[in-house]
């Protein structure tokens, strides 16, 4: 091929070079308005026009109860720490990996945070800070392991999260006896009821590491490398990036958020919540899943994780409202999820055909 | 155009299907409404008339003890011209239960009845309820701050584990190396009912007692600490179980093991096949609460504290410690838990 174009005679080149001026002003008018239309008919777009008819038929259906500020305030609340852990498992995931680990490493750093500012016996701004860098570097310890083993001792993503998975929660276990830490100084109380602008602190954290999460993703070259790590692992390595130290970043970053989590966790409920996570990674990975990132890697937007977060949240949150019986909230729920990626499907596939 | 068709068409089945779940939980209240409807219009010469709406929040789903704290509950409602229903999450932990509160808030119910996941971490959703003007009956598991809520209604669970060990010690005559098997660590309740146990055991020197071993509620795990403790200890002569499962596993353990009759299942709460564990002697014996009447006795003190008048800020709830000689007596049998109403 390459030789080919470099023989190519003069007078054909000329020839090349005019017909290539006119593509170029064709492609991009055709690019600006396919960039309308693909932005329009994407999975997150798609996503949230599922969003909207949940929100509106709720909203019929119980019209005092469900479209209220107070309302959307709890949904809004309680889904923060989990938008936190999906923002980071957006970059593992569209670069080809899973960490199934977050959960207990949530509950790792919940633990160490709650036990250092106990240790430190004071209440004031400087141990909530000590307790948070605590949490932050508790995460970052597991996620760094993680990273390792999956880099260096080349042992699969799926397979050295499930051993952390397993692991951190045992660990978080030794170190409390078993037994959920509740010395929680009143100055981390008084902040997690604090309501600035409206919303609490867990709420303004989370968004904000989702816009620094989205801008980072798709604005940057570390954005960048992590698609094409995704899509192509060996074609980022002869391309001159370093994978094996950017996926140990990446993981290092999951550890750190899901540390996060665990710091507005303790803001939030007031006691380390040992038991309360087990779950945690199937809501993220399902909330990234359903905001249109591939589960091969290589492609995802961070606001789909956003609306993605938001659509398990607001079923579970309307159900309730509509007093549907608990066993068919799952099934319900379950149908739906399969519904909407299904939807999705049809999208793409379509769109792939144009 | 088709495009657009086939792209309507599961959009709609997606908004059907979320109606269609609102549907089928309308239609079941509706019918409860109703026949409480019915009694309150016949009854209404005698009291106010009004329906009043009582949601129970379980610790979690699926679970003998709350479904029939459910049904207790649900027994008196319509005399008590009470609307009452049931939400909750599938885990036993105060993050998935908070977002249950929170949304059953929403809806203002006039009272809230719940089983707390956490004595502190309930306290936030619940103040919020109660500030909204819902009172809060709370049912086995208190919370660390008595301001919130009208009452607590339980049973003691540490002299509960007393009684468990009591029975424990008379059944193995003193001797011997006994094994405790508990779903997960860092639960109150759990907790009260191991150490009320080990408070008992210290009267029996010559026992020795095995730390505490975790399943994760779960009978499979239950059953393999059972059979691999028989076969790490020749002279293993009992196990408490602390929770349903648990006592489930046990009973399969010990036929696993070949050690059916030698070894002493003491249990905690009942199921079916722990009741039949019972009638054929391979549970030895097992301490039976009485959710049914404080699912009674919670909606009566939720009327109560509706209609304005006080309630006992503590209520306790008998035991009865159940065995082959006695389980099929109508005093056991009324504590038997009943998971269907």
């Amino acid at each position: 091929m390459s030789t080919t174009r470099g023989s190519a005679p003069g007078a054909v080149t000329e020839d090349v070079s005019r017909t290539t001026a006119g593509l170029l002003r064709e492609e991009a008018e055709q690019a600006r308005r396919t960039l309308l239309k693909r932005a329009l008919t994407s999975s997150p777009a798609y996503m949230f026009g599922v969003l909207l008819v949940l929100v509106i038929v709720f909203s019929i259906l119980s019209p005092s109860a469900f479209p209220t500020t107070s309302n959307a305030r709890n949904v809004v609340l309680n889904a923060s720490p989990l938008l936190v852990m999906a923002v980071a498992m957006t970059y593992v995931m569209i670069a080809g990996g899973f960490d199934l680990s977050i959960g207990s490493v949530l509950v790792f750093a919940n633990v160490i945070a709650a036990k250092v500012m106990g240790w430190m016996g004071t209440d004031d701004a400087l141990t909530v800070v000590v307790g948070l860098l605590a949490a932050l570097a508790a995460g970052g310890v597991w996620g760094t392991f993680n990273g390792l083993c999956i880099t260096k001792l080349r042992v699969p993503p799926l397979i050295t999260t499930l051993g952390t998975l397993g692991a951190a929660l045992g660990v978080a276990d030794l170190i409390s006896g078993g037994n959920d830490v509740r010395t929680v100084p009143l100055t981390l109380i008084n902040l997690g009821s604090a309501e600035p602008l409206g919303v609490s602190w867990i709420v303004w954290v989370a968004l904000v590491v989702l816009v620094v999460g989205g801008l980072v993703l798709h604005m940057t070259r570390f954005g960048r490398h992590t698609y094409v790590i995704g899509s192509n692992p060996e074609a980022a390595r002869r391309a001159g990036i370093n994978v094996d130290r950017h996926v140990l970043g990446l993981y290092t970053l999951s550890g750190v958020a899901a540390g996060l989590a665990g710091m507005l966790s303790l803001t939030q409920f007031a006691t380390t919540t040992i038991a309360g996570h087990t779950t945690d990674v199937i809501s993220v990975i399902e909330g990234v899943a359903l905001g249109g990132t591939s589960m091969f890697g290589g492609s995802g937007l961070m606001v789909g994780t956003l609306i993605g977060i938001f659509i398990p949240a607001t079923l579970t949150n309307g159900f309730i409202i509509q007093n549907v019986q608990p066993f068919w909230q799952q099934v319900a729920t379950g149908f739906i999820l399969i519904g909407a990626v299904y939807l999705d499907q049809l999208k793409r596939r379509s769109r792939e055909r144009a | 155009m088709t495009r657009r068709l086939r792209m309507g068409v599961p959009l709609c089945a997606l908004a059907v299907a979320a109606i269609a779940a609102g549907c089928g939980s309308s239609s079941s209240s509706s019918k409860a409404s109703s026949s409480s409807g019915a009694s309150s219009s016949a009854g209404s010469s005698g009291s106010s008339g009004k329906t009043y709406h009582v949601v129970y929040i379980p610790g979690l789903t699926g679970n003998p003890f709350y479904s029939t704290v459910a049904c207790g509950a649900k027994s008196v409602a319509p005399q008590m011209h009470v609307k009452f229903s049931v939400q909750g999450a599938p885990t036993f932990a105060v993050n998935a239960q908070t977002p249950v509160v929170n949304a059953v808030t929403a809806t203002h119910p006039d009272a809230i009845m719940i089983s707390n996941d956490d004595p502190k971490g309930m306290i936030p959703p619940l103040l919020q309820a109660q500030r909204a003007g819902i009172k809060i009956v709370n049912i086995d598991g208190d919370l660390a701050e008595k301001s919130v809520g009208v009452t607590n209604i339980q049973s003691d669970n540490a002299y509960g584990g007393q009684l468990a060990g009591q029975a424990m010690g008379k059944l193995i005559g003193g001797k011997g190396t006994v094994a405790i098997i508990d779903n997960d660590p860092g639960f109150p309740i759990s907790e009260a009912r191991v150490a009320g146990f080990m408070q008992a055991m210290k009267q029996y020197p010559g026992v020795k007692v095995l730390g505490v071993q975790y399943s994760h509620n779960e009978t499979s795990n239950a059953a393999s600490i059972v059979s691999s403790t028989a076969a790490a200890h020749p002279d293993f002569a009992g196990v408490y179980t602390v929770e349903t499962n648990n006592t489930e596993g046990a009973i399969t353990g010990a036929r696993d093991a070949h050690v059916v009759g030698k070894l002493k299942i003491v249990g905690y709460d009942t199921s079916d096949p722990i009741v039949k564990g019972i009638q054929d002697g391979t549970v030895s014996a097992d301490i039976v609460q009485y959710p049914y009447g404080e699912g009674q006795v919670g909606l009566q003190s939720a009327v109560k504290a509706i209609q304005g008048q006080s309630v006992p800020r503590e209520q306790t709830q008998p035991f009865v410690v159940a065995t082959k000689a006695n389980v099929n007596t109508a005093n056991v049998q009324r504590f038997i838990y009943k998971t269907s109403c």
